[in-house]
């Protein structure tokens, strides 16, 4: 059929069938996804007004004041303000108000004001940058990311292998390991707690009887992120196993009995047949637990102090968890959707190098 | 295949299984024998997994709220679940069954969706709640939970199977799209229609970040953030916070024992088409 020959369906069906969900895809994700990169330009604080705009003095605009003609006393009174930052107009005149008195803010104020009005912009990227507490989160988000899907995918990977040979009990292993996959993270998370516990929990008390240390676990600084990675393992491995061994069955016996003939061995086979036959699936694994791994939120949040939290001295605080901490917290609407903007950008761009990668090692012609 | 059972590779593997499920079992099992040990009992030492002395008295610290929170979690699971069901298989239908311009770059949009974290949208979606007013209200996590893009893309692919030529068929015989998608398409995706709810039930039932989000009032709490509420509340009093989870728990792993074949098949659908 050529391009040209293809009917369309009446509009009206289409939408009747479509608006559904397309509606609350539009309202709900697409149009908040957008809004929050717009957002990000404003010092949104959660209240009735965005503001674009904000209020500054600084040395130079009051030299530019002082040629437009406002006294000395008032520019003396206004050299307190300088650096001083506020959110709209009203705050910002109430202040000039207080230094240089009625008369003077109700001939110069507008003036002033204007002056000291400076676009937002960029404000809230280059404080994310020029913060501490961003690249901190930024660390953490990478070691946390990185630890995740490598053990994630290896783990995985393992089980997966010795679950498609001849084995007894199959699906019994298999069901035990995807089980985690559906369980409450908050309800797991409140189990790993009394077993982490930092004094007397079981894991203690097996290192005791082991005769090794005590570790602090959840409430140390070195090992809190260790131990949510490995929490996060628990309940994620059996999907990507799940994943891996579904691909992993879908692989051409005729490739090993070939390989076979040709005297490979267990490890040639594995090397030179399983993973090239794997790839595509294992691409897809990588790029699953990538995004996954950026978002875990609910273990964070329950393991390493709630609604304050973040771990001991912000150690398990991760990039989703600063945008929580700032949005619903502190209330920093507009710098949380610069970092949530970042985070977008980060996902966006690791997914198109994988994508770009992938020609280079996936392989996609399965016999 | 005889020389199979001494291989070591094969004993090897199986070392490894065994040592996997003890780690995941073993959580369970602390949960569960907790839930009905009293304080001392709990961080006895060796740990005891049957409990020497079983008491109720930390299920029956749960009998103030939780009630509540399991209704509210069955109650909003239900209703999400439904919703979903419609726009999903409507959804689906139109991605797959019906042509029209710009099909294909929305659906590339739809699956673009899946990789964005919801933190990401989190705070317009939230402005926007509070604004219509809906803001501490059940209603809030059914609106944003109403379209599903995994489940409209799994609806789709399912659909895509069906052939062309029923529907041709169908229509020939002068049956509209609404006739078609009720008569042939529903009846024959039950399976998918399936894998579908007990995904999605999963997934509402343990939902943490919505609620946070969205709801404060004590009678409204769903189950994962009164039990989290809970938790910090009573946070040196691990029994009662271990019988709250059993009760998180075992709705789930009821479902899984009897419909993990779709759980399962969901996830590797999901999984292996994008």
């Amino acid at each position: 059929m050529s391009r040209s020959a293809v009917k369309y369906d009446r509009l009206r069906h289409v939408l009747m069938f479509l608006l559904p969900c397309f509606s609350g895809f539009c309202i709900f994700m697409l149009f908040p996804t957008i809004a929050s990169i717009l957002l990000s330009f404003t010092n949104y604080s959660g209240g009735k007004t965005i503001g674009i705009v904000y209020f500054q003095l600084t040395e130079p605009s009051l030299e530019t004041l002082k040629q437009k003609g406002v006294p000395e006393d008032a520019l003396n009174g206004l050299q307190k303000l300088v650096g001083k930052r506020y959110a709209n107009q009203k705050k910002f005149l109430r202040q000039v108000k207080r230094r240089i008195g009625k008369e003077n803010t109700a001939e110069y104020g507008e003036r002033i004001a204007k002056q000291a009005r400076s676009f937002f912009g960029l404000q809230n990227y280059l404080t994310a940058f020029k913060s501490s507490q961003f690249w901190k989160a930024i660390r953490t988000t990478v070691i946390f990311v990185v630890s995740t899907i490598g053990l994630q995918i290896g783990l995985a990977l393992l089980l997966a292998m010795i679950l498609n040979s001849k084995i007894k009990g199959r699906n019994f292993f298999r069901s035990i390991i995807f089980l985690p996959v559906v369980l409450s993270t908050v309800a797991i998370s409140l189990s790993f707690m009394l077993i982490f516990h930092p004094q007397k929990g079981p894991a203690n008390n097996l290192l005791l009887s082991l005769g090794f240390d005590p570790l602090p676990w959840l409430t140390g600084q070195k090992t809190a992120l260790l131990t949510v990675v490995f929490i996060v393992l628990w309940q994620t491995v059996g999907y990507y196993m799940l994943l891996l061994l579904s691909g992993l069955q879908t692989i051409n016996p005729r490739l090993y009995e070939a390989a076979e003939i040709d005297g490979a061995s267990r490890i040639q086979k594995f090397r030179h047949v399983t993973i090239p036959m794997l790839t595509p699936v294992l691409f897809l694994c990588i790029i699953l637990a990538i995004i996954r791994a950026f978002q875990v939120f609910d273990q964070i949040y329950i393991l390493t102090g709630g609604e304050e939290g973040g771990g001991p001295a912000g150690a398990t605080t991760t990039l989703v968890f600063d945008v929580y901490l700032n949005a619903f917290n502190h209330w920093k609407m507009g710098y949380a959707s610069a970092e949530a903007t970042i985070l977008l950008v980060i996902i966006l761009f690791i997914t198109v190098i994988q994508y770009r990668r992938q020609r280079k090692w996936v392989t996609y012609d399965i016999v | 295949m005889a020389n199979q059972k001494a291989n070591p590779w094969t004993i090897l593997g199986y070392i490894c299984l065994i040592l996997a499920t003890l780690v995941i079992l073993f959580p369970l099992v602390v949960i569960v024998s907790s839930s009905f040990k009293d304080e001392m009992a709990i961080f006895e030492y060796p740990i005891k997994l049957i409990p020497r002395h079983p008491i109720i008295t930390n299920y029956l610290q749960l009998k103030e709220h939780f009630p509540r929170y399991i209704f509210n979690s069955f109650k909003v699971t239900l209703i999400i679940v439904l919703v979903q069901i419609i726009t999903a298989t409507t959804g689906g239908y139109a991605f797959a069954k019906l042509r029209w311009k710009g099909r294909d770059l929305i659906f590339l949009l739809y699956i673009g969706s899946l990789m964005i974290p919801i933190q990401v949208y989190i705070v317009p979606q939230f402005i926007l709640i509070r604004r219509i007013g809906l803001y501490d209200s059940h209603w809030a996590l059914v609106l944003v939970s109403t379209f599903t893009a995994l489940g409209t893309f799994l609806m789709r692919q399912f659909f895509l199977t069906i052939p062309d030529a029923l529907l041709e068929a169908a229509k020939i015989d002068g049956a509209s799209h609404v006739q078609i998608f009720f008569r042939i398409i529903l009846p024959i995706s039950k399976p998918a229609i399936a894998t579908q709810v007990v995904l999605a039930f999963r997934w509402f039932w343990n939902d943490f970040f919505s609620p946070l989000i969205y709801l404060t009032s004590e009678h409204l709490k769903t189950l994962p953030l009164g039990l989290a509420d809970f938790a910090t509340e009573y946070y040196t009093y691990y029994g009662p916070q271990m019988a709250a989870s059993v009760l998180a728990i075992i709705p789930v792993i009821v479902v899984f024992i009897f419909a993990q074949k779709y759980i399962m098949q969901g996830v590797i659908a999901s999984g292996m088409k994008g």
